[in-house]
């Protein structure tokens, strides 16, 4: 009988190329499956009953455009943070009441009452559309 | 005398695949740890942006989506907008506790408040006292 003295093979490594195929599988999955947006709310309180009744209340019109608002029927770039913090300051515990004309969108809606939040209003209410 | 030999080909070997595997299992670790999976909406809506930073309340809601068109979903399914009153309605007696249930309104930045105050007087209608508006992150922060 002939004994095999040959050394002994080298084990074959296990191949890669399957683990590959699953692992970009996996992240084509989670990268078209993942949602990275940050959502947030504004409470919008639903009574009507107003705590502030005997703070003076201030009308305030967001025009059509969405850029301009009046106050006392005076006109004011809804951007103009210097105007509506001197405006605020008057008087911090004035309840300030939103009327939009119609056609007016929600994102300028928002935009004037975070304006409103950053010049740091306290009292802001929204009134609804002007018919 | 010139000779033309034809390169001899090495075998391509699993081992240089190796950075590129490390690449790809980082980046499938960051997209399962960062971001969420969530149901999507009926219809793909933009949010108005705020910088409001309050967090949503995820228990005892009702989720309201309204299209830039008017279209009402309540909780992912078409509903009619003289139906929003009673359905919620419904929704607040199944739940019990009618104080803590928010109902989620998610609007579409080009909709006419004139349409969002439609819809926020029919959940008043219903009784509701808690309602939020959805906005995003701005995106110049």
């Amino acid at each position: 009988m002939l004994l095999d003295l040959s050394p002994p093979k080298r084990k074959q490594a296990i191949s890669l190329t399957p683990l590959i195929d699953v692992v970009f599988i996996l992240l084509l999955f989670f990268m078209l499956s993942s949602s990275f947006a940050k959502w947030q709310a504004i409470q919008l309180p639903a009574s009507t009953a107003s705590q502030q009744a005997s703070n003076e209340l201030v009308r305030v019109i967001l025009h059509r455009d969405g850029n301009e608002f009046s106050v006392n029927a005076k006109r004011y770039k809804v951007t103009n943070l210097n105007a509506l913090t001197e405006l605020i300051a008057k008087n911090p515990q004035t309840v300030f009441a939103l009327q939009v004309e119609k056609q007016v969108s929600t994102q300028a809606l928002i935009t004037l009452l975070d304006n409103f939040k950053k010049s740091g209003a306290r009292n802001v209410s929204f009134a609804g559309v002007i018919r | 005398m010139l000779i033309l030999e034809t390169p001899k080909r090495t075998p391509v070997s699993d081992e240089n695949m190796i950075p590129l595997i490390n690449v790809v299992f980082l980046l499938l670790i960051f997209f399962m740890v960062a971001g969420q999976i969530q149901h999507s909406d009926p219809q793909k809506i933009d949010p108005p942006d705020s910088i409001s930073e309050q967090i949503l309340q995820k228990q005892n809601i009702a989720k309201l989506l309204v299209t830039e068109t008017s279209i009402l979903y309540l909780d992912g399914k078409f509903i009619a907008a003289q139906d929003l009153s009673e359905q919620l309605r419904l929704m607040v007696t199944q739940a019990g506790d009618s104080k803590s249930f928010t109902v989620q309104v998610k609007v579409d930045a080009q909709l006419d408040v004139a349409q969002l105050q439609t819809t926020l007087r029919s959940i008043k209608a219903a009784g509701l006292l808690r309602i939020s508006l959805i906005t995003q992150k701005m995106k110049d922060q």
